[in-house]
């Protein structure tokens, strides 16, 4: 091959040096450029310091409303603890329950402001240190209720909470035990208004709840409306996860070696699917710059 | 000491985007020869070329000096050459034996019409290149591959999936009918 040629040489040199044009160079340099370029400062960061300024201000009023208002960071017990009343009557006379339902949610801010005067009176003042006079909310009304119905705010009585609420708690051991979960069961029909609330709430909690149902310490989690209603929404997001899980898989199965690759393309080929056989085909050479595809092959993946 | 194209192309994949530049001010031209030279128009050339540094580009992550760059590359020119082919119904067959062939070299000057040095070079080089344009596929790949990328023997056969000896012989074909056609025998 090294044979001496040197009037061919010479020839072949004498022959036009052509060069690529500048415009060619300068937009192959660029693609080379912005496949190695870094991303911005703002744009490498946006999104985690974003993440991290939304978190902390998801804490922040948590923590602030916590203190505030215990209890209220969860407005799913307001919608269980307020027909506590209704499912005393419940267990009074099972059968009228579905009317004394609407009545409860009617009659439940009056209840408020009696339980509120019966506990200034049964209650230690430690007990309403922390309750702010109107509300309006379901949330503190259901936390009036406690002297009542001290089974459904149990896990949230507080330390200061008076020792005749807490004998009552004892003395009613079984309606302590059935009534969330009859409240839990009723609070569909026995508050019209509640479930939109739970299910605003359930939407809110969904992604903690399947994160870390442990840390929520809301006492309806699974078997509530709300858990219901969070279940139907992660369903969907389950099903996507899974998709995209799917997808993942599908992706992670795709052929590593060039021949086996060419055989996927050559498949589709033979299935008529073109579109995606020409796409597969481009990023195999994409994938496989030097890979030479012998003629055989070529014939059953080539672009129809 | 300059860096070789194997670790140019190694930082290029590290990310540094001067080392492609120098990489690219290597070899562009003799890419860009032997793909308009194969191809015969500049516009098909300028868009070949073009994909085949993409393909570069796209492959820096997997790239390994296992083999010399040059022949990397000149493998990757080679395969989208063949792809440019085949789309157009032509193929790299039996082009060893296709030695004494089809379309006979133009017959060389005489002495008889001895011009003045630089008409006479003018002239051999358009011989030249119209010989090199009419060469088989392969031959012509082989002899530009020689020339243009300086690959030798072995790495040609590398970069187009042969063997050597077929390499070899492809090279030697070639070299016969151009030096026929220049009339250097």
């Amino acid at each position: 091959m090294s044979e001496p040629n040197d009037r061919l040489e010479r020839a072949y040199r004498s022959l036009a040096r052509e060069e690529p044009p500048a415009s060619l160079d300068a937009s192959i340099l660029a693609a080379a450029r912005r496949a190695v370029a870094r991303p911005s400062l703002a744009r490498r960061w946006g999104v985690p310091v974003s993440a991290a300024a939304v978190l902390a201000l998801a804490i922040g009023v948590t923590l602030e409303m916590q203190h505030e208002r215990p209890g209220i960071e969860v407005s799913a017990p307001a919608s269980e603890s307020a027909p506590a009343p209704a499912a005393k009557q419940e267990m009074a006379a099972p059968a009228r329950a579905p009317e004394a339902k609407p009545e409860a949610a009617l009659v439940a801010p009056e209840k408020r402001v009696e339980s509120r005067q019966a506990k200034s009176v049964a209650a230690t003042p430690g007990a309403e240190t922390h309750h702010e006079p109107a509300g309006g909310e379901s949330a503190p009304g259901a936390r009036d209720v406690v002297p009542e119905m001290p089974a459904v705010p149990a896990a949230r009585s507080q330390p200061g909470e008076a020792p005749a609420a807490s004998a009552e708690r004892e003395r009613a051991p079984a309606s302590a035990q059935r009534a969330p979960a009859s409240a839990q069961r009723e609070v569909p029909q026995t508050f019209p208004a509640a479930p939109p609330a739970s299910r605003a709430n359930a939407a809110m909690q969904a992604p903690r709840a399947q994160a870390a149902p442990s840390l929520e310490g809301a006492p309806a989690a699974p078997p509530s409306p709300a858990a219901a209603q969070e279940g139907r929404l992660a369903a969907p997001a389950a099903s996507m996860a899974k998709r995209s899980a799917g997808a993942g898989a599908d992706l992670s199965a795709a052929p590593a070696s060039p021949a086996a690759e060419l055989e996927r393309i050559a498949k589709l080929r033979e299935e008529g699917r073109d579109v995606e056989a020409d796409r597969a085909l481009e990023e195999f050479r994409k994938r496989f710059p030097a890979y030479r595809i012998d003629d055989a092959t070529w014939r059953r993946v080539k672009p129809r | 000491m300059e860096p070789s194209d194997e670790e140019l192309m190694v930082s290029y994949a590290r990310g540094e985007a001067r080392a492609f530049e120098a990489l690219y001010a290597r070899h562009k031209g003799a890419l860009y020869r032997f793909v308009l030279r194969s191809t015969k128009t500049a516009g098909e050339a300028e868009e070949l070329a073009q994909e085949i540094w993409m393909r570069v580009i796209g492959a820096r992550v997997s790239y390994e000096p296992r083999a010399k760059f040059t022949t990397w590359l000149f493998s990757i020119a080679h395969n989208r050459l063949v792809d440019h082919w085949r789309v157009r119904g032509l193929a790299l067959v039996s082009l060893d034996d296709a030695g004494d062939d089809d379309d006979p070299p133009e017959p060389a000057a005489g002495p008889e019409a001895e011009p003045e040095r630089a008409l006479e070079a003018a002239q051999v080089a358009r011989k030249l290149a119209h010989a090199i344009a009419a060469l088989p596929l392969a031959q012509r790949e082989a002899f530009l591959l020689h020339q243009e990328g300086g690959l030798t023997a072995a790495e040609i056969a590398r970069a187009t999936g042969s063997n050597e000896e077929a390499a070899k012989s492809r090279v030697r074909y070639a070299m016969r009918k151009l030096r026929e056609a220049i009339g250097d025998e």
